[in-house]
């Protein structure tokens, strides 16, 4: 069963929101949720060994195409899948009141 | 359901490799919510994978003259035994930068990885406020104090009224082919680190 299924993830038991309980396997994540979960997270796209290519090209062109210089590491089946986006949380100061 | 509340081995001395104090004068800060963790399918206590949520960073505290410190220690409850955690750290600095980031770790939540001076061991590179974050609950400067030199002296904790439910958790990524070692947890993290 596991053989058929299009979107494998790494081994071990992810997060795919930070903070969450670690649950997602690959015993128990269909390709439906998969698919689900990446379009509202994009940057599990790196838990994966497998994506189908229609999924990476979605997955791509929901991020931009801004190069990372780690990028070179990865393998590439990971780079091209890996988002791009910018942090919008690099700065997490920037909400602080300014008088405190 | 796995046994949890019975002990399975015991622990004999060796002198191969003797356990060693300290930890290494860095420590590996990052925002709760920026990292997503991927732990070992059996043993929760092994992180095995470190994902950044976009191109969200860690970002690297440097020390010197083995100042930085970690603790663990069991708070017995009613309903489990806890873990309070607690990084002590200092900055040799008082700069804005250096103040802002002091701020914005008193607001949110973070998570800070050490590396044990004792490398032998599987728990060598250690990850603490996996599940409820830490917060800084001291940043003390004064300005006259010969110890720092006048820097900053910084200790992270648990939020108020939370613990962790697990003890410290050994960080063990594996490079992209083979088993992990300390060497390619070290590699995975740094090529998480902010420029």
């Amino acid at each position: 069963m596991t053989t058929l299924k299009k979107y494998i993830l790494k081994p071990g038991k992810h997060q795919f929101a930070p903070g969450s309980h670690a649950t997602h396997h690959n015993d128990n994540l269909t390709d439906a949720e998969a698919q689900w979960y990446l379009e509202r997270y994009p940057h599990i796209a790196t838990l994966f060994e497998t994506i189908p290519e229609s999924e990476i090209e979605s997955v791509e062109s929901q991020t931009e195409s801004v190069k990372s210089t780690k990028e070179s590491e990865e393998s590439s089946e990971i780079k091209s899948v890996r988002p791009q986006q910018k942090s919008v949380k690099s700065q997490p100061h920037e909400d602080l009141p300014a008088t405190n | 359901m796995s046994i949890y509340n019975k002990i399975n081995a015991g622990f004999t001395l060796g002198t191969a490799e003797p356990v060693t104090a300290g930890i290494e004068d860095v420590i590996y800060i990052f925002n709760q919510d920026d990292i997503t963790l991927t732990f070992d399918t059996t043993n929760p206590l092994i992180v095995t994978g470190l994902t950044a949520v976009s191109a969200a960073k860690i970002y690297k505290f440097n020390g010197t003259n083995n100042s930085f410190n970690t603790v663990s220690k069991l708070a017995k409850t009613s309903v489990a035994p806890r873990y309070t955690e607690e990084i002590d750290f200092n900055v040799a600095g008082l700069s804005v930068d250096i103040k802002t980031q002091l701020q914005a770790m008193g607001y949110g939540r973070v998570c800070a990885i050490a590396i044990n001076n004792y490398n032998s061991s599987d728990s060598a590179v250690e990850l603490f406020g996996a599940v409820n974050g830490l917060i800084l609950t001291d940043a003390e400067r004064s300005a006259a104090d010969e110890t720092v030199d006048g820097g900053y002296k910084l200790k992270l904790t648990n939020p108020d009224k939370l613990r962790e439910p697990y003890p410290p958790r050994a960080v063990s990524i594996a490079p992209v082919s083979g088993t992990a070692t300390y060497a390619s947890t070290i590699a995975a993290i740094e090529a998480l680190v902010a420029a």
